[in-house]
């Protein structure tokens, strides 16, 4: 077998060893790391509740009785506190993705160093890091702004 | 399909969602748009089912968001997955559930249009 098949079969069947574990599970995991976990996991909870979205909203196509009886069945406390979850979730989500395309197209980065002990990355800078705390600091304000004042003025 | 042109898909899907999922959002607070009741009462909704651009901006944020959901999802599993062959049936089986979901949400958009 050539040398670069042989090479792509040995990494291919060493593809995600640790599992859904591997996503959260080391120590010497930094911030970005930990948000990339938490952006699968959202991701992953935000597909789920559009496919629930689309069922419940499609009542609306066998009338006004329906739908009422649909959404009257959901009008609660505790399907609303669901829906500030999902809010959460998304504007994570959101403002996550931002900040990683904006990483993917390389600003706020720095042009690569030569690994040198005790092999910081090199390329981030301390924009990057204030990038991250300016997305996270803008989707807390539109969490509290928006499905935290929903729910407290709703059922408060 | 190159990997590389589902990645710049998934992108450009990104920030069409983030603007209209924001436009879509304010409906439902009470700060900037009508609020959380009044928007899913059925007066409401009916309304926005016959103006033409809600149903535009549905469209888009439908196709959009399930675009965008199952390309991350066919990422995720690609990466529990080694194997080619199945790697394609995985894909074709997402594609197919994408498509029936991608019918059923545009069905009452498409029924209740002016």
């Amino acid at each position: 077998m050539p040398f670069a098949k042989e090479r792509e079969r040995r990494y291919k069947s060493k593809v995600n060893l640790l599992g859904v574990k591997g996503w959260y599970g080391s120590s010497k995991y930094n911030m970005e790391r930990y948000l990339y976990a938490l952006h699968r996991i959202t991701g992953i909870g935000l597909v789920a509740f559009v496919i629930l979205h689309i069922f419940m909203m499609s009542s609306r196509m066998f009338g006004e009785s329906v739908y009422e009886s649909v959404h009257g069945m959901l009008n609660n406390p505790a399907t609303d506190l669901g829906m500030v979850i999902v809010i959460a979730a998304l504007l994570f989500h959101g403002f996550n993705g931002i900040r990683l395309l904006l990483n993917e197209y390389g600003f706020f980065f720095v042009r690569p160093k030569r690994p040198v002990y005790p092999y910081r990355v090199s390329v981030k800078t301390a924009k990057v890091r204030a990038l991250t705390i300016l997305m996270i600091i803008l989707a807390v304000i539109l969490f509290i702004l928006g499905p935290v004042y929903e729910y407290i003025i709703t059922w408060g | 399909m190159k990997e590389s042109y589902i990645r710049m898909i998934q992108y450009l899907l990104a920030v069409v969602i983030v603007i209209i999922i924001g436009f879509h959002l304010q409906l439902f607070s009470s700060l900037i748009g009508p609020g959380y009741i009044h928007a899913l009462s059925w007066s409401a909704v009916a309304a926005r089912m016959n103006n033409p651009f809600y149903d535009a901006i549905y469209v888009i944020l439908l196709f959009a968001v399930l675009t965008h959901g199952f390309i991350g999802i066919r990422n995720v599993v690609y990466e529990f997955i080694s194997s080619q062959t199945k790697r394609v049936i995985a894909s074709w089986v997402i594609f197919i559930v994408y498509i029936i979901l991608l019918a059923y949400g545009l069905a009452p958009i498409i029924a209740s249009a002016p």
